[in-house]
């Protein structure tokens, strides 16, 4: 089955990167649609069927944290994988998302390699 | 409080120029100030705070900042007057000053970017309050094109 993903980033250039880097990785992937902060990145989710979510954590109106808090407080959402891929790097950071329920974190700058190896540990 | 060295800011440059733009921008020097720093097309300034604060500041020609966004979009035409070009170069200056706020204070954590702010068009003068005088230059050149990392910041630079 191919995944649907969401690539939440407020730099238009990041989304290309990532999307660029998603696609080197191999997954099976179906539809890829973007957003520019977690309120257009929950708008998305109430649309469409989306299966990973790859999230900026620094953006206006809601940042990374706050998105994920709300896709975790909807049950209609559990499945979603979320993988944060920011500047965020400190350890507290990490055990923040965590804790709100992200699945994985990847920092900036990242390569193809890191994406994908985080990807796979997080569906492990 | 941790120093932030010169080589700590080589560093950071270099990690992220290799694995998002896939260059390796040679160091020019680290304390030399040219006179033509702020006469350069394009700067992306993103201020931190917290625990620690201060500002990195990312500057270059408006030539080479079109070169980076290609490379960053992997596009070859990109209109210098574009909304790619500032979005490019903010997002270098955020990669930048994301790496340099861990190191000045360990982990990060404690410390918030703000968003990046892009000036155009040069020809500005740089000054910080005289309690903030710990600054730091760091010239480095792509194919002979040179571009600068500034630091300022509220705790002493090595
Ligand atoms: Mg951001």
């Amino acid at each position: 089955m191919s995944i649907n993903v969401l690539i939440v980033d407020d730099s238009s250039t990041m989304r290309k990167i990532v999307q660029r880097n998603l696609k080197q990785t191999g997954l099976d992937l179906g539809e890829i649609f973007q957003a520019g902060d977690g309120q257009e990145g929950l708008a998305v989710l109430n649309e469409q069927t989306v299966n990973l979510v790859l999230s900026d954590w620094n953006m206006p109106n809601m940042d990374g944290l706050g998105m994920v808090q709300a896709i975790r407080a909807n049950e209609a959402w559990n499945h979603i994988q979320i993988i944060m891929i920011t500047t965020e790097g400190g350890e507290a950071k990490v055990q923040e998302a965590v804790a709100a329920g992200a699945n994985g974190y990847v920092k900036k700058p990242f390569t193809a390699d890191d994406l994908e190896a985080e990807l796979a540990s997080a569906a492990a | 409080m941790p120093t932030v060295t010169s080589h700590d800011i080589y560093e950071a440059v270099q990690g992220i120029f290799q694995s998002m733009l896939g260059v390796n921008p040679q160091l020019v020097s680290l304390e030399q100030e040219d006179e033509a720093l702020h006469n350069q097309g394009i700067a992306a300034i993103v201020g931190y705070a917290g625990e620690s604060d201060g500002s990195v500041i990312f500057t270059c020609s408006l030539e080479l900042g079109t070169i980076l966004a290609g490379l960053m979009l992997m596009e070859e035409e990109v209109d210098p007057e574009s909304e790619d070009v500032d979005d490019a170069v903010g997002e270098i200056g955020n990669m930048i000053a994301g790496q340099l706020k861990n190191l000045v204070c360990e982990g990060g954590d404690e410390v918030q970017l703000s968003i990046p702010v892009i000036v155009r068009d040069g020809n500005y003068r740089l000054s910080v309050p005289s309690s903030y005088d710990r600054w730091r230059l760091t010239c480095f050149h792509i194919d002979g094109a040179p571009f600068y990392v500034e630091m300022v910041s509220s705790e002493p630079l090595e």
